[in-house]
């Protein structure tokens, strides 16, 4: 009776180890270390089949690599758009056929089998595969549903901020997912295949959604709850699908409109008379920004605050200048600038305005209200500067802001006072990028949440190949690793959205249209890994030691 | 005792595995330069360019060697970090038609053209016949729109599209010279950029560069009357063959005894616009036009489209 519990243990353990180790250890080292995580994991696994004991080596081989591929099967299975009894029928021939090895080929125990497979069920229901790479060094805290229906937009704008002053931050963006299906519920079968088999490009209706903690989780507020001017203002600036479809927003009605200017008929036609394409092209780029402008009143960006430099606000560009003010001062400066990006102390003191435009500059504003551009980032000096994205902070705390460049080859940058750029840091591959900035209490060192790239995945889709890492700074030996997950985030901001005092990661996954919030959590589950792994090979060993001498 | 080697030999893999993992963690920084990106081009005075052009198009609207060819080309937007591509690649049978496949938005789509007839597809709706045309058929419109300011192009040095020898020449205006050229496109759009404030401004910081790569091939005679003998036309017969040679836009070198043929095989314009809130938009919109007179060219039906049609209802 106590072997047989023993036994039961034994494979549960298995079980539980090979779904961890696989996700969170194994396949972690292959991302990480490319060749020599595959020689390192090849190493470990010839370890562990040689400290199995020789009479249990098969059955334990065999139940391995059928719970593995029971992993991928049911990975498969939830990767797809499946409805729950579909995804049901589609996991019974995996059992058969798991079943069917580990019977007719393995002969396993009937114990061992039913362990294989329920195990294999139970981690499935359990966990969701796409999201057990971050329980490294995160739980998940609370996941959203979609919030868009829809299949023509891949993403929306994101952010965090405190819109009803509460001192805790809310999670805000757009989507349709609700109202959607309001509408849907009330067509008949008819009118919504119709619209299912619609060849047109439509408008698109989209809502603030704005999440709230409730104390159990995130919770969406109801319109009246929050201010919608708020919320468009800032909510980051996106054009998606542009010059193809041009937002509208419309206050009183609460939502915002992505209107199509074309449709795929007129496009096509219109790009067969060849000669005319970059005309056509043009055409839809200025009635878009002519239907942006008209909505400003020719405002190319404003910003009431910006989030690194409290006294600068009120901020607007305008007929080709920037103006704003430095706690009273007026200031305004000539610009060809379209976006505002931040505020940047430097140089001991001096108050820096980072504006966007065909090249980045830097306006220094001084007590009075001079202005005027003394640094800039041109085109010339970095790559696809159009593509870039730009952030400021404080990374080593001397109370000097940085530059965080991200682009192919992200760096980060300096301004001195000679009037040229210190360059700190740089990357050495085209996909690391910056994402956010914890600042550190104090004691503790500040931390950069970037996206860096793995060893190995040459996937071209960039989207998919950028994982989440944490990293600090230090001026001598550059970025240092402090976690990483394997997974990939876009929209990946640094708030505290439940009021603990800490901060949580918020981010989407490209093309899901799902937020996530993430909590960081500091049980060492690499290290425990690694103990498990040795252990096991330890207790293995010992066991064949034993098996030896009994045999004697 | 050989227990302490083994562990040994863990401890000692142990430690390797450590090691291989911390030291995997800094990411130094690599070379603290920016980059130096020259975008000075070596250039002669173009003022040939639409003379040479002039002919290009001539010979592409008149000569039968182009009445099919291939093409593929794209639209792409960069606007800060999103990209958005419309892309669009077939094959175009005149006067008839072409079959267009597309994308706007990432979002595929298809697109059947032949006389009156016009079906688009989707993955939603399946194939689906509309009933007229938006914009009427004319592969050519579009390049005699740059001619005022073709007088100001660059002649780069001759290039080679899909192994064909081109011309190549350049234009670079601002948006606002641009916006000023007299087309039914720009004409009916000086409305809205009056109206909107803040444009002017916009299209003063716009710089559009155009360039055009125009085949320069040159064909012996035995070249050409074999081309001739392919499209059906009696080569025995000298003067037969070297009719079809000049309508078909050959241009005749007396001195080397070679033919010329220009036809348009590369077009690509640049725009570097301003978006309110998105800093500069960078927009590529390129075509490649190939493999022109390709006998490997058919087009289905409207009869066979019919059939998709009922299929997909």
């Amino acid at each position: 009776m106590k072997n047989r519990w023993t036994s039961i243990a034994a494979w549960i353990i298995l079980s539980i180890y090979l779904y961890f180790a696989y996700h969170l250890l194994f396949t972690p080292l292959v991302l990480d270390l490319s060749y020599w995580g595959v020689m390192l994991v090849t190493g470990l696994v010839l370890l562990m089949i040689w400290s199995i004991p020789p009479r249990l080596r098969r059955n334990v081989i065999i139940y391995s690599l059928l719970f593995l591929f029971m992993d991928r099967a049911f990975y498969q299975i939830e990767g797809s758009e499946w409805s729950v009894w579909i995804a049901a029928l589609a996991a019974i021939p995996v059992l058969l056929v798991a079943w069917l090895v580990a019977w007719g080929y393995g002969k396993l125990s009937r114990q061992a089998i039913v362990l294989l497979l329920v195990s294999g069920i139970a981690t499935t229901l359990w966990i969701p595969r796409n999201e057990v790479p971050i329980l490294s060094h995160f739980f998940l805290k609370w996941n959203s549903e979609p919030v868009f229906a829809g299949k023509m937009f891949d993403y929306f704008p994101l952010t965090v901020y405190d819109i009803d002053r509460d001192g805790t931050d809310e999670i805000i963006t757009l989507g349709n997912a609700e109202e959607q299906k309001l509408i849907l519920d009330k067509l008949s079968e008819e009118e919504a295949l119709k619209r299912d088999r619609d060849y047109r490009l439509t408008e698109e209706n989209l809502y603030p959604y704005v999440f709230k903690w409730n104390g159990r989780e995130m919770e969406r507020l109801a319109a009246a709850e929050y201010d919608l001017k708020t919320v468009l203002d800032i909510l980051p600036k996106d054009d998606p699908a542009f010059p193809y479809f041009a937002w509208e927003f419309t206050e009183e009605s609460h939502r915002s409109v992505l209107n199509p200017l074309t449709d795929r008929q007129r496009l096509a036609e219109g790009m067969m008379q060849f000669g005319t394409a970059p005309f056509r092209a043009m055409t839809l780029n200025i009635e878009n920004i002519s239907r942006q402008l008209k909505q400003s009143d020719g405002v190319l960006d404003r910003a009431l605050q910006v989030e690194n430099h409290p006294d600068l606000h009120d901020i607007q560009i305008k007929d080709g200048e920037v103006s704003g003010y430095l706690k009273d001062q007026f200031f305004r400066v000539p610009t060809p600038a379209t976006k505002i990006i931040d505020g940047l102390k430097w140089g001991g003191g001096r108050n820096g305005l980072l504006v966007l435009g065909n090249d980045l500059e830097l306006i220094t504003i001084s007590e009075n209200g001079d202005a005027e551009v003394t640094h800039v980032l041109s085109r010339k000096m970095l790559k696809n500067i159009a593509s870039s994205e730009f952030s400021v902070a404080d990374a080593d705390g001397d109370g000097d802001d940085e530059v965080f460049v991200s682009s192919s080859y992200s760096r980060i940058i300096k301004p001195r006072s000679e009037g040229d750029w210190e360059i700190l840091w740089t990357a050495t591959d085209t996909n690391f990028r910056f994402a956010d900035f914890i600042a550190a209490e104090s004691g503790e060192n500040n931390e950069l949440i970037t996206l860096d790239q793995s060893a190995v995945i040459m996937n071209p889709d960039r989207f998919h190949l950028r994982f989440l890492t944490g990293y600090e700074w230090d001026s001598a030996l550059g970025l240092k690793r402090d976690w990483r997950t394997f997974l990939s985030f876009i929209h990946v901001n640094a708030a505290d959205v439940d009021g603990d005092g800490e901060e949580e990661i918020v981010a989407s996954i490209y093309n899901t249209h799902k937020i996530y919030v993430l909590e960081k959590h500091s049980y060492p589950v690499n290290e425990i890994l690694w103990g498990a792994t040795f252990g096991l090979i330890i207790f293995g060993w010992t066991r064949r030691v034993r098996d030896a001498v009994h045999h004697k | 005792m050989p227990f302490i080697t083994n562990n040994f030999a863990k401890l000692t893999a142990l430690f390797i595995v450590w090691t291989l993992v911390i030291t995997g963690c800094t990411y130094p920084s690599g070379e603290k330069v920016f980059h130096q990106i020259d975008s000075e081009v070596k250039a002669e005075d173009g003022d040939d360019a639409y003379q040479f052009l002039k002919t290009a198009l001539e010979t592409t609207q008149q000569a039968e060697i182009a009445e099919k060819f291939w093409y593929s080309g794209w639209v792409a937007n960069d606007v800060q970090k999103r990209r958005t591509n419309s892309m669009y690649d077939g094959v175009v049978v005149r006067p008839h038609g072409y079959l267009v496949n597309a994308r706007v938005a990432a979002n595929p789509y298809r697109y059947y053209k032949w006389d009156d007839q016009y079906y688009l597809h989707t993955a939603h709706s399946g194939w689906v016949k509309l009933d007229e045309e938006q914009v009427p058929f004319d592969p050519l419109e579009g390049f005699t729109w740059w001619e005022p300011v073709l007088q100001d192009a660059i002649r780069l040095p001759d290039g080679e599209v899909l192994s064909k020898k081109t011309r190549v020449y350049q234009v670079m205006l601002k948006g606002n010279e641009w916006l000023r050229l007299d087309n039914p496109q720009f004409n009916r759009l000086q409305d809205t950029i009056a109206q909107t404030p803040g444009m002017d401004q916009i299209l003063e910081n716009t710089t559009v560069k155009m360039t055009l790569w125009i085949g320069d091939e040159e064909y012996t005679a035995d070249q050409v009357r074999d081309w001739a003998a392919r499209k059906g036309v009696d080569t025995d017969n000298g003067a037969e063959w070297k009719k079809w040679a000049e309508q078909n836009g050959f241009i005749r070198d007396e001195e080397e005894d070679l033919y010329r043929l220009h036809l348009i095989y590369q077009y690509e314009t640049w725009i570097n616009m301003p978006v309110p809130g998105a800093g500069y938009m960078d927009q590529q919109i390129f075509f490649r036009f190939y493999k022109y007179d390709d006998p490997g060219i058919k087009m289905r039906t409207p009869e066979e489209m019919e059939q998709y049609v009922q299929e997909d209802e």
